[in-house]
């Protein structure tokens, strides 16, 4: 699975935090910008390496502090909050990432006339966030077991809101467990709800839409509604990651 | 194509059919038509003299892809699954109703609440086929059409998974308590889903009997082409 779907070659003497720095780098960000406008997604394949997924497991295991049990609208299963500053190598994800996620955020805010611009910089952003009372942070592992699920969701509390998160997997469908699907939901004026199930495998990541992007119809761009779920799982346990850009208040 | 022996649903636990309906809204007949009953009816897409109607669905902001309603009179095969389906469904069906405090009681013979349907102008079949290619989905939806209702109806694959196509999941979303849980429900060519039309009654342990709202659709297909036909018990309008 690792040789398979790393997505740049290994530089050869680097830590790990600094072979995700360059992947994420040497991404084909023109294409994975072209996907988000389009699907409203874009899979990064092999972002996580076995060894980082079996570390976050563990992490899982290891924070029954954070835990949130799941329950009533938002389905069934645990959620654990990761708290912040993030531990490597979500902090390196998180930060490069973002730079050039932004560019993306501030155009889609720019079609959709909307008149909020992010700063390039994370920190900095995080410091707007902090300025609104919004310090709750979002970024947080899930482990469902069997015919658990969690709900259509949109994390959209509070002024400062990013358009877009990271999603990763970090157990093997098949193996460590059936059913589970990442699915998403998109919205559009006088349109029901189109589906979408992306495809992930264990180290598999996916850049996703939030809660809205633009989408360009006939008549110009309309703002269309993204949610996302985890179809209930029919066997095992499944081990997720999200990844957020802004805070909760 | 077939010959009615070839269709038999004794094969199968209804009582194991009927906890997962009432379990979770839905359940699946592994293998109620083989790869050559799958693919007689594919084949027939494109056929004249079949179908009352074709409907492209990105017209109607229903999805993308296309499908095509049966004439009567239907297809021998699916004539058959949808009599041969009904008479199973009906206690379900009326049981459910009862859970919902629905006073309405469905005749056991499909015959007769097709009469129903039919006094109530809902005349035309609507037992359909489903073809989609890449990029193509269908919208979470439910298929009313008209007053009558008959709360379950049937979905079969005619292609198969990853040799005929890839994507295409059949979605489902249940809204209860505030929340839409998802279900992506796994199939193989010749299997069929019985699955609730528009509601059902849920168990819930503090309050009884709730009502709970189902819509189901088709994720985006990446590649290849997938068919499938669907039984709906009411006729339209």
């Amino acid at each position: 699975m690792p040789e398979k779907s790393d997505p740049i070659a290994r530089p050869s003497t680097n830590s790990s935090a600094d072979r995700i720095t360059h992947a994420i780098h040497s991404l084909d960000w023109t294409t994975i910008a072209t996907q988000l406008d389009r699907e409203g997604y874009a899979l990064l394949p092999g972002l996580l390496s076995v060894e980082q997924t079996d570390s976050l497991t563990r992490q899982a295991a290891d924070m029954e502090l954070h835990r949130e049990i799941v329950t009533g609208g938002s389905g069934h299963g645990e959620r654990f909050f990761l708290p912040e500053p993030l531990a490597s190598p979500l902090d390196v994800i998180q930060t490069h990432f973002y730079t050039h996620l932004v560019h993306i955020a501030n155009r889609w805010n720019e079609v959709l006339q909307t008149p909020d611009r992010y700063p390039t910089d994370l920190a900095q952003f995080l410091d707007f966030n902090r300025d609104c009372g919004q310090v709750r942070t979002l970024s947080h592992l899930n482990r469902l077991g069997e015919t658990d699920n969690l709900t259509l969701q949109q994390y959209t509390e509070g002024k400062h809101i990013f358009p877009l998160q990271i999603v990763a997997l970090l157990s093997e469908p098949g193996t460590n467990f059936e059913g589970g699907e990442m699915v998403m939901t998109e919205q559009r004026p006088r349109m029901q709800s189109r589906p979408m199930v992306l495809p992930l495998r264990q180290g598999d990541a996916a850049i996703i839409a939030t809660a809205q992007r633009p989408f360009r119809g006939s008549k110009g761009y309309y703002r269309v509604q993204t949610r996302h779920a985890i179809s209930r799982v029919r066997r095992g346990e499944r081990i997720g990651l999200e990844l957020f850009f802004h805070n909760a208040p | 194509m077939t010959s009615a022996s070839t269709i038999t649903l004794d094969n199968y636990e209804w009582q194991t059919i009927r906890s997962s309906l009432d379990e979770s809204g839905h359940a699946v007949l592994p293998g109620l038509l083989t790869q050559a009953q799958c693919q007689a009816l594919s084949d027939a897409y494109d056929e004249h003299g079949r179908y009352r109607s074709r409907i492209v669905m990105a017209r109607h902001g229903f999805g993308r892809g296309e499908y095509k309603y049966f004439s009567y009179p239907l297809p021998a095969i699916l004539d058959q699954l949808r009599h041969a389906l009904y008479p199973r469904l009906v206690p379900i069906a009326n049981q459910w109703n009862q859970q919902l405090g629905s006073s309405a009681h469905y005749p056991d013979r499909l015959d007769d609440f097709l009469t129903q349907c039919h006094a109530a102008g809902q005349t035309r079949p609507t037992p359909l086929i489903l073809q989609y290619g890449a990029g193509d989905y269908n919208c979470l939806h439910q298929d009313l059409y008209g007053e009558h209702v008959f709360p379950l109806q049937t979905a079969i694959l005619l292609s198969a998974p990853e040799r005929d196509f890839t994507g295409g999941e059949f979605v489902m979303t249940e809204s209860a308590s505030g929340g839409q849980q998802i279900e992506v429900i796994p199939l193989q060519q010749g299997d069929a889903l019985i699955f609730t039309v528009n509601q059902r009654p849920a168990r819930s342990l503090r309050r009884g009997t709730r009502k709970v709202a189902m819509r189901h659709g088709v994720s985006v297909v990446h590649s290849g082409r997938r068919h499938t036909v669907g039984l709906i018990f009411h006729d339209a309008r």
